[in-house]
């Protein structure tokens, strides 16, 4: 209940503080503080010290995985407020508004760390949905935030009909909502059962955005402003991932026609995710747009830690979202610094910001899963958390292959860096912008180098 | 801990040289950090027992599956990074002091490969080795993007990383399948082994890995990503591709596929004759083609592929003539490239038809280049001769066929080396412009300096076999 409060709150105040906070830059540190506030209710939770403790124990409980993952998520949002603390006003004034929709959306993804119902969850990704179909348009006057607001808000309400089919059917054939009661279902309902668990897995598909439900993806991502797409890309979709992985490791079914068609389903989802999600990358002119495709692989890479959900892939998971956030993030910084966000915009940035490149070449590394940086060891632990059959080798190797034409595009925009020239004037970074990219950037090498410190730091808050 | 300073202090040193703005070139940094190192390298290996040449420290755990940051100086690796500190020593002085026009950042990317490099032949976790394998690739793709020449460089450099990084997945599918179906204690060498002998047949492992190292080497008919790359890079980058990086897949191949697989593949006869057919359509493409970084870029993939052949025949000879050939090769390419550089710098060579004569003009480096050559074409008394006689030996006790093949490359490698000198060399002089001009003192030390090395192992190669 902590967790959901302090966020809820968050949300609150921010609501508020544009009578207080006249300096835009000010909120996002007063957003960093609460979110820090946040994990110290989280810290606080986690070791029983609980507001309103075991009055619902039918609606939340106290899941430590969640709950680290939810600390998680607000470290990667108390870097990414600190990076961005210039970019909140560029798509329009209301940055207390802005900062508003982000911490009610944040406490979204609260509810669905606490959750053990069906019906919670769903209340969840609704409050952690809504407040993002109005990001994504708050560039009011540009006709492409408008478009990808009306397509976020239109597939978002489609794929939550889908979900709640699936509640409804899941219920019909369980008789309960309650997480722990899913995988026990009546033998003549299976077929409704099962109907529901598909729809229940597709709808979440659709949150994290991977194939067959990944094609408004891209549009809203390139649409959105990239300060809010550089939001929804890495944090709510962490949250989306977290989510997913809770709900699936519930239908632990050892048989019967959900257990047969599971490994199918998931290899499915991934190889079609990464074919698409990468030759849709390879075309683009535009780099946000390649970005936002190549977040769709990103998520197939993720879906890896289904196959088999122990404390290995949740691990592994937890370890992916952290590195894919932190790329992401200065990534999306270096869109909001380039005049268009073409490679062409990155010619010669080398020279133009030489801090800047360089945190973005090591952020692009990142994802391509290069040793010594985080995406490698999150790559590598991934797919080992994949590799539960002998036959789901050729499942990993596809996926590397298919890797090679991701650090294709990747190169793109390390050439146009690097060894493109461009007569565009020097881009003037702040001392602290360029020093939260250095962070970012030192953070992405010592966990690629030392990946026991997040698992350190992680323990130290759960001192149980 | 007295092995990480090896990867240590050529990785700071590196960084440093990277980052840091200053007009002035701080070249004397690399120089002295790579003499300091083959110094501290011979030191290691000939003064400490095995023991002292070891480093283990636990580092981190993955699905109980624990890996190692070890490494150790001993056998074929001590070889290699004395080998690596010696070119990065040659390389450092030929460039300072001939060519001063490098940045800052080209140095400090160069000492970066060092490191890795240094890393690859040091580490006995397969990870690590990953890790290292991996790395050296990095400073490289944005050495020969920078400073390559501008025509072909974005997509030479392109292929070239993207074919090497494929390979790389490949063996990385290969690593996770190791350790999370077979389930070793840890990524130790030791340990793998231990895991992979238990099992019965790994074939499709051995293949993955293969084809990772194959590219690396490169073996026909995944080499054609050379010949360009070779010719795009800036010399330092080439000389590094040639004598050290091929020689990473040669060594892998030592280190990690055989220990790993050890049981003869069905289809290894079938693999060497590929491997013999790429052998001796290098060296007809060597013999017709005029460029000179082509022909020494073939040539390289021709000697490679007689290497590689004879560690198939994994007999005790043929290793030790390997692993012998292996330095030797490093030595004598790293002579060509300096000499390719440096006529090049002088007088504008590209192809053999542009200039004859040279002899005439610059009698001294003619005497070298000849040396060089020579060795190249594995005349008795210089280092080569004694690697391939004790390859070609172990071939025909293995199969007299592959053998056969091997003894035509030499014959065909006599035929271009030699075409490549007497084109250059003698003759009518073509280009009049040529001035005489006198061979500058340095380059009599440093080329002086590696026919030594080739022809003091020529006489007495107990020098490396004792290291072995």
């Amino acid at each position: 209940m902590n967790i959901i409060l302090t966020s809820v709150l968050s949300g609150i105040i921010f609501m508020f503080s544009g009578f207080v906070l006249k300096d835009k830059r000010h909120q996002s540190i007063l957003g960093a503080c609460l979110f820090i506030a946040m994990i110290v209710a989280a810290v606080f939770q986690i070791n029983g010290c609980e507001i309103l403790s075991g009055k619902y124990p039918n609606m939340i409980e106290t899941d430590p995985y969640r709950i680290s993952f939810f600390m998680i998520l607000c470290l990667v949002g108390v870097f990414y407020l600190l990076v961005n603390r210039n970019n909140f006003s560029q798509p329009g004034s209301q940055v207390s508004d802005y900062m508003a929709l982000i911490f009610i959306s944040f406490a979204g993804i609260a509810v669905l760390a606490s959750f053990n119902n069906l019906l919670l969850m769903f209340l969840g990704i609704e409050i952690l949905s809504i407040p993002l179909y109005a990001l994504a348009g708050s560039a009011k006057h540009k006709m492409k935030s408008t478009e990808a607001a009306v397509k976020y808000f239109l597939m978002g309400s489609f794929s939550t009909g889908i979900m709640l089919m699936g509640i409804a059917l899941i219920y019909g054939a369980t008789g309960s909502f309650l997480m722990a009661n899913l995988s026990t279902y009546a033998f003549d309902f299976q077929s409704i059962y099962y109907l529901g668990w598909v729809l229940l897995l597709l709808s979440l598909c659709f949150k994290v955005s991977v194939a067959p439900l990944h094609f408004w993806a891209p549009d809203v991502y390139d649409g959105t402003p990239t300060v809010f797409s550089s939001y929804m890309i890495t944090i709510v979709k962490g949250g989306a991932f977290m989510t997913f992985l809770a709900v699936m490791s519930e239908f632990k079914i050892t048989s019967g026609i959900v257990a047969d068609n599971y490994q199918y389903l998931i290899s499915f989802i991934i190889i079609l995710t990464l074919i698409l999600g990468n030759f849709s990358a390879l075309k683009q002119s535009s780099v946000k747009r390649m970005l936002a495709y190549s977040s769709v692989v990103q998520a197939g890479f993720m879906m890896f830690a289904f196959f088999e959900i122990n404390e290995e892939s949740q691990n592994a998971l937890l370890f992916y979202t952290v590195s894919y956030g932190l790329a992401s993030i200065v990534l999306f910084y270096a869109l909001t610094q380039v005049e268009n966000v073409d490679f062409k915009g990155f010619n010669g940035l080398s020279k133009r910001s030489p801090v800047l490149a360089f945190a973005s070449v090591v952020a692009l590394l990142s994802l391509a899963g290069i040793p010594f940086t985080a995406g490698f060891l999150a790559k590598f632990m991934i797919l080992s958390s994949a590799m539960n059959e002998p036959s789901n080798l050729i499942l990993v190797i596809a996926a590397l292959v298919l890797a090679v034409l991701s650090i294709y595009y990747y190169l793109k925009v390390i050439v146009a860096m690097y060894f493109r020239n461009s007569n565009k004037k020097k881009i003037k970074l702040s001392f602290s912008s360029q020093l939260f990219l250095i962070i970012g950037t030192v953070l992405t090498i010592a966990l690629g180098v030392c990946p026991d410190l997040l698992w350190m730091g992680l323990n130290c808050l759960i001192s149980k | 801990m007295l092995l990480s300073l090896l990867i240590l202090l050529p990785l700071l040193a590196g960084l440093g040289l990277t980052i840091i703005k200053h007009n002035r070139t701080f070249g004397f940094v690399g120089t002295a950090v790579s003499i300091y190192l083959f110094l501290y390298t011979l030191f290691l290996v000939f003064t400490k027992t095995s023991i002292d040449l070891t480093f283990l420290f636990p580092w981190f755990n993955f699905g109980g599956i624990k890996t190692y940051i070890s490494l150790s100086l001993t056998g074929l690796g001590a070889t290699m990074v004395l080998l690596t500190t010696l070119v990065y020593s040659v390389l450092f002085i030929y460039f300072y002091t001939v060519k001063k026009n490098y940045s800052n950042a080209f140095y400090g990317l160069l000492l970066l490969t060092f490191a890795g490099l240094n890393g690859v032949f040091l580490a006995q976790d397969l990870v690590l080795f990953y890790f290292f394998w991996e790395i050296v690739l990095i400073p490289i793709y944005f050495l020969i993007g920078i400073w390559g020449a501008k025509r072909t460089r974005v997509s030479a450099n392109t292929t070239f990383f993207l074919y090497t990084i494929l390979g790389s997945m490949l063996m990385l599918g290969g690593i996770i399948y190791i350790g999370f179906q077979l389930r070793p204690e840890s990524f130790l060498l030791t340990d793998v082994v231990k895991a992979t002998a238990s099992f019965g047949n790994l074939q499709t492992l051995a293949w993955l890995f293969l084809i990772a190292f194959a590219i690396k080497i490169p073996l026909f008919p995944l080499h054609s990503w050379q010949p360009t790359v070779y010719k795009t890079s800036p010399t330092p980058v080439t000389v590094i591709l040639s004598a050290l990086m091929a020689k990473m897949g040669l060594f892998a191949v030592v280190n990690w596929l055989l220990p790993l697989f050890p049981s003869i593949h069905p289809a290894t006869d079938y693999l060497l004759y590929v491997v013999g057919f790429g052998l001796l359509y290098a060296s007809l493409i060597a013999l017709t083609t005029n460029n000179v970084k082509k022909i020494i870029a073939y040539s390289s993939i021709a000697h490679l592929a007689l290497i590689f052949m004879s560690l198939y025949a994994q007999s005790e000879t043929g290793n030790a003539g390997a692993y012998f050939q292996m330095f030797s090769h490093g030595i004598v390419v790293l002579g060509l490239w300096l000499s390719v550089d440096y006529m090049e710098r002088r007088y504008h060579v590209k192809d053999l038809k542009s200039i004859g004569g040279l002899a005439n003009v610059d009698p001294a480096f003619a005497v070298f280049f000849t040396l060089f050559g020579l060795a190249n074409l594995a005349l008795p008394l210089t280092s080569s001769f004694i690697g391939e006689f004790m390859m070609l030996n172990a071939l025909y006790q293995f199969n007299p066929i592959l053998c056969v093949i091997g003894c035509l490359g030499v014959i065909l490698s006599a035929a271009y080396t030699l075409r490549m000198n007497t084109a250059l060399l003698f003759g009518e002089l073509k280009n009049t412009k040529v001035k005489k001009r006198r061979f500058p003192k340095i380059l009599y030390f440093i080329f002086g300096f590696i026919s030594l090395i080739i022809l003091a192992l020529g006489i007495y190669p107990s020098i490396i076999f004792n290291l072995i």
